[in-house]
């Protein structure tokens, strides 16, 4: 299953943190560091998989606590409907 | 994942000021316009001139907006249904993911407009509306306009578009404030004001001369609280606005100013990289912000009760330092009402 951003979505990075600003329903949410990473990816497409494969290049954590937290993450973005399933 | 919306928007425009990032950008696409309202701030000699950026020169600027952080951009003009690749600029703007507003008089907007707009993705529509039939058209100096821009509002509302009525009241058409109001209630839109009139931007002052009078000011300073001045400590961030700072204009003919209604010329992107002109139009914030420079409001006894407009001031006086006699207006209202509201 790949994952990408929804389209007509608002967002910049700005001093390394993207912020979204979503029309829809009025909302500006922000991103941290790493999530600003995976949201870099998002815009292209990705399965979980790889999106952990490259924040592992990056962070060097243990790979079972990342898998979790990124699992975590899409959900989020997924419940705040920033991003859509694809594939 | 932080979100929400006041406190996340002030670190937003707090991190583009700080960093000076065009976080809003006001894109003029022509000042070719089919009304001819009394206070518009584009004189007439300019408004017929048919010299306007191409589509290539206007996504390019967006582009480079785009680059340096630009998150938010308006297109207005004149008005902007009248150029022929506006949906395409439109959609273009969209792609780069930006918050993308669009300034209209609501006058060409049909069955046809309205599915290209939803199309295209824009996040916003503002249209302009003075009041009633009668009042707006005189207002806008043309006839048989208005049913056209309720049933386009009423479109764009029924197809879910964010939009709002928005207009400026003058002495002509302060009366139409309580029907604007319960009119946008009525279609289920919402309503924002101004009572600011700005010289043209040939120094022309006549629009000035339009503001409401003095005893229907002091109702609405009241009515809207503003009475209460905000004394703020920092000289520079009340006497200036973010103008130059996370603000930019690009006039129709490609000129960047710190603001569309400041227009003090940075460059042309007809000549330049927009990034180029933004780069070294630094120097122009540091020279706004040169305190000492301001001694005729330093020296100013309603100084605390001014919302001076740099812009205002710079078309009224050629400086960058001068007074905003617009503010010095309403700065002389708010001292005598809070004066005589502390009796
Ligand atoms: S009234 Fe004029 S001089 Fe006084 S503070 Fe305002 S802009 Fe400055």
């Amino acid at each position: 299953m790949k994952y990408k951003i929804k389209p007509n979505l608002a967002f910049r990075k700005i001093s390394d943190e993207y912020y979204i600003v979503d029309s829809r329903n009025s909302m500006l949410h922000k991103l941290n560091s790493v999530g600003s990473l995976i949201w870099e990816v998002l815009k292209k497409g990705a399965t979980v998989k790889e999106i952990v494969e490259l924040v592992y290049k990056e962070y060097e954590v243990e790979i079972e606590t990342l898998t979790k937290d990124v699992e975590e993450f899409i959900t989020e973005l997924k419940n705040k409907s920033l991003i859509e399933e694809y594939e | 994942m932080n979100e929400g919306f006041k406190n996340l928007s002030d670190e937003l425009f707090w991190q583009s000021y700080n960093n000076r990032v065009p976080l809003y950008s006001l894109l003029e696409v022509t000042s070719r316009c089919n009304f001819d309202c009394i206070h518009c701030y584009i004189p007439q000699e300019v408004r017929r001139k048919n010299d306007e950026l191409s589509t290539k020169e206007i996504m390019s600027c967006l582009e480079e907006i785009k680059t340096l952080g630009g998150l938010y951009t308006v297109f207005t003009g004149g008005e902007p249904l009248l150029r022929e690749d506006i949906f395409t600029l439109l959609e273009f703007a969209k792609k780069l993911n930006f918050v993308v507003i669009l300034f209209t008089n609501g006058s060409l907007i049909n069955k046809e407009t309205v599915s290209k707009i939803i199309s295209c993705g824009v996040d916003k529509v503002e249209i302009s509306l003075y009041g009633n039939k009668h009042f707006h058209e005189k207002f806008v100096r043309r006839k048989d306009v208005f049913s056209q821009i309720v049933s386009g509002i009423k479109m764009l509302k029924h197809n879910n578009i964010d939009v709002c009525i928005k207009s400026v009241l003058t002495k002509y058409n302060w009366n139409q404030k309580k029907f604007l109001e319960n009119f946008a209630y009525s279609l289920g839109v919402r309503y924002k004001f101004d009572i600011i009139c700005t010289p043209r931007n040939n120094g022309d002052i006549i629009p000035t001369t339009f503001i409401v009078e003095e005893k229907k000011l002091v109702k609405l300073l009241k009515q809207y609280n503003l009475t209460q001045v905000d004394i703020k400590k920092d000289f520079t961030t009340h006497i200036l606005c973010s103008a130059g700072r996370n603000i930019v204009a690009v006039s129709s003919r490609g000129e960047v100013y710190p603001c569309i209604q400041f227009p003090y010329f940075l460059g042309s992107i007809k000549k330049e990289k927009f990034v180029k002109i933004w780069r070294r139009s630094f120097s122009i914030v540091e020279k706004l912000e040169e305190t000492k420079q301001y001694q005729q409001c330093l020296n100013c006894d309603i100084l605390q009760y001014c919302r001076r407009c740099p812009g205002i001031s710079f078309i009224q006086t050629r400086t960058l330092y001068g007074c905003d006699t617009v503010a010095k207006l309403l700065a002389c209202v708010t001292r005598k009402t809070v004066e005589k509201t502390a009796v």
